[in-house]
C-alpha cells in the first residue's frame, strides 16, 4: 500500500472531521478514506494525539487594586476616552508618587497566573513529601522538598531568579544567573526545603528583557521590590 | 470565548505549520481572537477562521526579517522527525518563504490552500469564492514561478511534489 495517495485530505476537512462538523456522508467518506490511507491516517492521528495546550486569550483580566499588570485593552468610545484622559491628568501624578511605576505593592502578592502578550506565566510548585508528589501544595513542613515549574511564552532564553519571603525575611534558594528556554511547566533546575512556622511566598522573577532586578534590592525592599512581571504561590505551615 | 476553545488549536497547528513556530502562530490566532471580539463577532466557523489566519500568517511571512529567519530554520532542519516518511503531506517552509516573495496575494493564498492545507481546486474555490478558472490560471503561474526558481536552488524538502 502506497503511504501517500494522489489525492489527500485537506487539513481543514481533518480539523472538521475531528470536531464533528462534517455532515454525515461527507464524514463517511472521509472517514472511510483514512482507513485505507496511511498517509491522511497519520495526518489524522496527529490532530487527534495533538496535545497542545490554547493559552488563555489575554483580553479581559481582573485588576487588582493597587496593582500595575499589562493587559490588552479595548479601544474606548471617545467620551469614555476623554473622561480617562482627565482621570490620568488628574489622578496619575498622586498615584505614582505615592506607589511607584513598576513594582507590587506590599499588601499585592503577585498571582501564580499572569497573562501577557503571547500566553501566560505562570509559577506550578511540586511538594515531594517522603515520596509522595502534591502538585500546587498550600502547605508545608520542615521535611517536604520543593520543586517549581514555570509557564512562559517568551522566544529564546530568559533569565529567572526565586525569591522565597517568610516574614521580615527573604532567601534565594536557587543558584545566581539562572536562565531557561520558555515553554509550558518548564522544570527550574534545584529544589529547596522549608523551615519555620510562618507563612511562606514563593516567588519567580521572570526577565525577559534583561532588565532583571538585584537581590539587594529585594532583600531591602521586600515583596515591593519585586519586578511585574512575578508570579508566586503561598505556603503555610502545618501544624505538627 | 467558545470559539476560541473550540477552533483555537486547529488554527495554531495551521499557522505552526506555515511558520515553523508555535508562539508566532499563538500571536496570530489570539490577535485574530481578539480583533474579533472588538468587533463582537462570535458567529464564525472554522472555514472563515482558516481564512483570516491564513492572510495573517503570510503578512508575517512578507515581512523581510521574517522571512530571513525561516530561511535559516530551514536550514538546520527539513522537516520534523515525527513527520518523516509523511513530507508528502507537508509543504516545505522554504519553498512557501521564496515564493511568497514573488507571487501576488492572490497567487500566495491559493498556493497556502493548494500546497500547505492539501486542499482541492475545489475546496479552495467554496473558501475562497474565487472562481475554478480563476484558480487554476494562479495554479499554473506559480508552477511556472516555482520552477523557475527552484531549478537553480533545488529545494532540501521537495514540495512534495503533487500536481499542480
Amino acid at each position: 500500500m502506497s503511504a501517500h495517495c494522489d489525492i489527500p485530505v485537506s487539513w481543514l476537512r481533518l480539523e472538521q472531521f475531528h470536531l464533528g462538523e462534517l455532515d454525515v456522508q461527507t464524514a463517511r467518506v472521509i472517514g472511510a478514506h483514512v482507513d485505507g490511507c496511511p498517509g491522511c491516517r497519520h495526518c489524522l492521528d496527529s490532530i487527534e494525539n495533538d496535545t497542545y495546550v490554547l493559552p488563555p486569550l489575554p483580553v479581559f483580566e481582573r485588576r487588582e487594586w493597587g496593582a500595575r499588570v499589562r493587559t490588552w485593552m479595548y479601544r474606548p468610545a471617545p467620551l469614555a476616552l476623554s473622561a480617562v484622559g482627565i482621570l490620568l491628568i488628574t489622578v496619575l501624578p498622586v498615584y505614582l508618587a505615592v506607589f511607584g511605576t513598576t513594582h507590587w505593592r506590599s499588601d499585592v502578592v503577585p498571582p501564580s497566573t499572569m497573562a501577557v502578550k503571547g500566553g501566560v506565566v505562570e509559577i506550578t510548585s511540586e511538594r515531594n513529601r517522603d515520596g509522595e508528589v502534591t502538585t500546587n501544595p498550600t502547605t508545608y513542613t520542615s521535611r517536604d522538598r520543593f520543586h517549581l515549574t514555570l509557564t512562559c511564552p517568551f522566544v529564546g532564553d530568559v533569565r529567572y531568579d526565586v525569591a522565597v519571603f517568610q516574614g521580615d525575611a527573604v532567601f534565594f534558594p536557587m543558584g545566581n544567573e539562572q536562565s531557561i528556554t520558555c515553554g509550558n511547566e518548564v522544570p527550574l533546575s534545584g529544589a529547596f526545603a522549608l523551615t519555620g512556622n510562618e507563612e511562606t511566598t514563593v516567588c519567580v522573577m521572570v526577565f525577559p528583557d534583561e532588565m532583571d532586578v538585584s537581590r539587594t534590592s529585594i532583600r531591602t525592599g521586600g515583596i515591593d521590590a519585586l519586578p511585574l512581571l512575578s508570579v508566586c504561590t503561598m505556603l503555610s505551615p502545618e501544624e505538627i | 470565548m467558545d470559539i476560541y476553545r473550540r477552533y483555537g488549536p486547529a488554527l495554531v497547528r495551521k499557522c505552526t505549520r506555515m511558520l515553523g513556530n508555535i508562539q508566532d502562530a499563538e500571536d496570530i490566532v489570539q490577535g485574530l481572537f481578539v480583533d474579533l471580539l472588538k468587533k463582537g463577532k462570535d458567529n464564525v466557523d472554522l472555514p472563515y477562521l482558516y481564512r483570516a489566519v491564513t492572510n495573517r500568517s503570510l503578512n508575517c511571512i512578507r515581512n523581510r526579517n521574517r522571512r530571513r529567519q525561516l530561511l535559516g530554520d530551514q536550514c538546520r532542519s527539513s522537516a520534523h522527525p515525527q513527520n518523516e516518511g509523511y513530507e508528502y503531506y507537508y509543504f516545505s517552509r522554504e519553498a512557501l518563504t521564496r515564493l511568497v516573495a514573488v507571487l501576488d496575494k492572490k497567487s500566495t493564498e491559493i498556493m497556502v490552500y493548494r500546497f500547505c492545507d492539501n486542499m482541492t481546486q475545489e475546496e479552495i474555490a467554496q473558501l475562497t469564492g474565487y472562481s475554478r478558472k480563476t484558480i487554476g490560471k494562479k495554479l499554473a503561474g506559480i508552477s511556472q514561478k516555482a520552477e523557475h526558481i527552484f531549478k537553480d536552488a533545488p529545494l532540501v524538502n521537495n514540495g512534495n511534489g503533487r500536481r499542480l
